[in-house]
């Protein structure tokens, strides 16, 4: 188990090494940030100071250098544009796209894990065609049209919930459910074909036999059984959410780190996109570790 | 007076004032769709920032809200005979938001502070670099003095050379300062989330522009379907920048009015003339892509009636503007003989870009249509879009490949000599035009002092420049915001950022 655990955490640095160099060059294909930055009025003198400035000038290697051994440090730099450090700018954002992220999470899996097992239960009855539909209509919806309409009828008409903006928990609904919607209508499909497997399983079988209520063979055993693929794939839609609040973020203006990347590609801003990439990685990585090792450790077989 | 009196008189007194019915407090949201950068008046780079210093801070001079030139911090200021020095009358009784007062100390300091190296102030070079010394005469009275003249500096005073407190930011340090801005404008900055909003409040003690609320939140929401709900909710009082082609639907609502303001965005299609043997060069061949261009159709089609066309190459209400001519009329016959007249190669497909959706309004679809009627002409072109970033580079690239392209600009004040060396004099950051001319009037006009020579100087350039266009002249668009009705409110003319300077709410 210990080797193990070491073997997956010095994988988990590798990559991440191995993150800063795409994230440093993705950042930089976005193109030259500093006629973005000085004004229109600016001289070529102008520029070349603020490329300067902003260590632009050097080459490629010792820019990425540089980069590695601030961040090593926890120095993300300064935001060309807002003129703070990067990290602190990011990390501000952080804790609003996590609630977001969590919340829908919490939502998707409330609403799907139910409707997957009935239908499932139920294979071929209404509540089973229904779940389908849903599946598929829901994993093609695009997510800014999904928004718009969600704001229309249940604020526009209804009045029910804010348009945007973060608050109360009232401004969570709208947008928890729009991130959420993908991810729900998946977990649904997925659940429901687990569960099917499990149903036409032998052992299930050998339990009706045995005159134990469905009910409990549903929710005890074949449940716990359909529950590690249904748990890989919650865990990879956390990241998928974490990434995908872009565009539900700009819908309704939450601030979260979505909104703050958008903002800085348009705009060049290296530092921020630096970051914003960086720490979002970092946490898929951790995530992607934490199940991992859950795995290892409830079922010993699975270690590779 | 008895001791027993006055605590009677103060028991009575603190009563009254704990049964007074407490005034409610009037508060304002406005939804915008890009935040600010910085909230240091020194460190200013967009055009958008004005949303937020033009509220907070104030310059000697400003402009109104129709517009017009006058004066904010000073009263009144006359010139030498040379030009070189200005001499102003402060204006007596002006406090920062913080109690400090104002005084000549302020702006020789403000000076200074904006022309400071590792301030890095990105518009330094079009005031304050150009002043040579600013001298304290008197605590109400400073000279401004000038290496050369520059009769442009006076309509740019309010837009490029704000006024900050001294004592202040001596204190507090330039960094804390950036973050806590304190100005002399009709709105107190209390506090900013980045992307999100700006929270400011209402100076009470200023000199004559006290807004008619409270606090004032600008929200930052980038869908402008959102800012249009939140409007129709009443999460918003009022939203800036409406999609034109929305204005209608959202003006029907009964509680809701669509606010429509010129302002100074000029939009044209580009012609590179810099080439050698370029066909563009030809004056005739210029002319005859301004006749191609049904403008009036393009206005009421594309832009949805917010735009007026141009009949010079500049905004209607900048000096000069207003030139003795009628717009080119839409004639394709004619533009069709004056390309033959000038052997214009017919069989060469021409490149052109223009400006992806998204940064200003309808960009795509002008250029689209530019070019639908170059080809009723007979010019074949192909044309591509650009993200503004990558539009912005090949704007200064000067590519010699393209021969057209869609461009705007947008002056900050009436006075165009803030654009005209950049955009047509050669060389210039973005002008891609060749005509000596033009450039020389160009040259001298702002050694000019007197407002009148300068005016008609201004107004021989703009219709040379009409004769002999540089572009393909279209118009000037007006912004499009909307507020609930029961909101009054007036946004600034001709100035490209709306002010709540005049604003309640009942």
């Amino acid at each position: 188990m210990l080797t193990y655990i070491v073997r997956r955490l010095g994988q988990t640095v590798v990559t991440a090494l191995f993150v800063t160099v795409i994230v440093f060059s993705l950042a930089r294909l976005t193109g030259d940030p500093t006629i973005l930055i000085v004004p229109t009025e600016a001289t070529e003198q102008d520029i070349q100071f603020f490329r300067q400035q902003l260590g632009l000038d050097r080459p490629l290697y010792e820019q990425y250098w540089s980069f590695l051994s601030n961040t090593l440090q926890g120095d993300m730099g300064v935001s060309f544009r807002y003129r703070v450090p990067a990290l602190d700018l990011v990390l501000d954002r952080l804790p609003a796209t996590l609630e977001l992220a969590f919340v829908s999470m919490l939502l998707a899996t409330l609403i799907a894990l139910p409707i997957g097992v009935l239908a499932a239960v139920r294979r071929g009855s209404y509540i089973d065609t229904g779940t389908r539909w849903f599946a598929t209509v829901g994993q093609s919806t695009p997510t800014f049209w999904l928004g718009l309409m969600l704001i229309l009828v249940f604020s526009v008409d209804l009045r029910l919930f804010p348009t945007s903006g973060r608050g109360t928990w009232l401004h969570l609904v709208l947008p928890a459910i729009t991130l959420g919607w993908y991810s729900s209508a998946a977990i649904a499909r997925l659940t429901r074909s687990s569960m099917l497997e499990v149903m036409e399983s032998d052992f299930v079988k050998f339990e009706r036999l045995s005159g134990l209520p469905e009910r409990v063979i549903v929710l005890r055993h074949a449940l716990r059984n359909a529950s590690i693929p249904i748990i890989t794939y919650m865990a990879l839609q956390f990241g998928v959410l974490l990434s995908g609040a872009v565009v539900t973020e700009r819908v309704f203006a939450w601030p979260g780190i979505g909104q703050t990347v958008v903002a800085a590609i348009s705009m060049r801003d290296y530092p921020v996109i630096q970051a914003a990439v960086m720490v979002t990685a970092i946490l898929f990585l951790l995530l992607n570790l934490l199940v991992d090792l859950l795995y290892s450790w409830l079922d010993p077989r699975i270690r590779y | 007076m008895s001791l027993l009196k006055r605590v009677a008189i103060a028991a009575t007194v603190s009563l009254s004032l704990a049964w007074a019915p407490a005034l409610a407090e009037t508060h304002v949201t406005a939804a915008i769709g890009i935040d600010v950068t910085s909230t240091d008046p020194h460190k200013i780079s967009g055009g958008g920032e004005y949303l937020f210093f033009s509220n907070v801070f104030e310059g000697l001079y400003g402009h109104n809200l129709d517009g017009s030139l006058a004066p904010q911090l000073a009263t009144s200021y006359t010139v030498s005979d040379d030009g070189l020095v200005y001499t102003f009358k402060l204006r007596e009784g002006v406090t920062f938001h913080n109690g400090e007062a104002f005084g000549a100390d302020d702006v020789r300091y403000s000076w200074q502070r904006s022309n400071k190296p590792e301030i890095k102030n990105p518009r330094a070079s079009i005031v304050t670099k150009k002043i040579s010394d600013v001298v304290v005469v008197d605590p109400l009275t400073v000279e401004i003095h000038l290496p050369k003249p520059n009769a442009s500096m006076i309509e740019n005073l309010g837009e490029f050379f704000m006024i900050v407190p001294k004592d202040y930011i001596e204190k507090v340090g330039d960094d804390y300062f950036s973050k806590h801005p304190v100005g002399t404008g009709p709105y107190k900055f209390v506090s900013r989330s980045i992307n999100e909003n700006i929270e400011l409040a209402a100076f009470k003690e200023h000199w004559g522009r006290v807004p008619g609320v409270d606090t004032l939140t600008l929200r930052i929401v980038p869908d402008p379907q959102t800012r249009i709900a939140m409007l129709q909710t009443g999460e918003a009082d009022i939203i800036l920048n409406v999609p034109p082609h929305q204005a209608k639907e959202v003006g029907a609502d009964p509680d809701i009015d669509v606010v429509v303001n010129p302002s100074f965005q000029n939009y044209f299609i580009n012609i590179n003339m810099l080439p050698e043997g370029s066909p563009f060069r030809d004056q005739r061949v210029r002319q005859a892509l301004n006749y191609a261009v049904d403008k009036d159709t393009l206005i009421k089609r594309v832009m949805f009636g917010f735009a007026t066309q141009s009949t010079a190459p500049c905004n209607r209400g900048v000096i000069g503007c207003d030139i003795d001519r009628k717009p080119y009329p839409y004639d394709p016959e004619k533009a069709k003989a004056l390309l033959k007249e000038a052997g214009f190669d017919f069989s060469k497909t021409y490149k052109t870009f223009g400006l992806a959706p998204g940064r200003a309004p309808q960009s795509k679809e002008v250029a689209e249509a530019t070019m639908f009627y170059l080809q009723q002409v007979g010019i074949k072109t192909s044309l591509e879009f650009l993200e503004y970033g990558a539009w912005l580079a090949r704007l200064r690239s000067k590519d010699p490949e393209f021969a057209l392209f869609w461009q705007n600009w947008t002056d900050y004040n009436a006075d165009p000599m803030g654009r005209l060396p950049r955009g047509i004099t050669k060389g210039g950051t973005y002008s891609w035009s060749d005509l000596p001319e033009a450039d020389a009037m160009i040259a001298t006009a702002d050694s000019i002092t007197d407002p009148d020579k300068r005016r008609d100087h201004l107004r021989k350039l703009f219709t040379m420049l009409y004769d002999n266009p540089p572009w393909i002249i279209l118009w000037t668009t007006d912004e499009v915001h909307a507020k609930r009705s029961n909101i009054d409110w007036q946004p600034r003319a001709n100035v490209s950022w709306p002010v709540f300077w005049k604003l309640s709410k009942h």
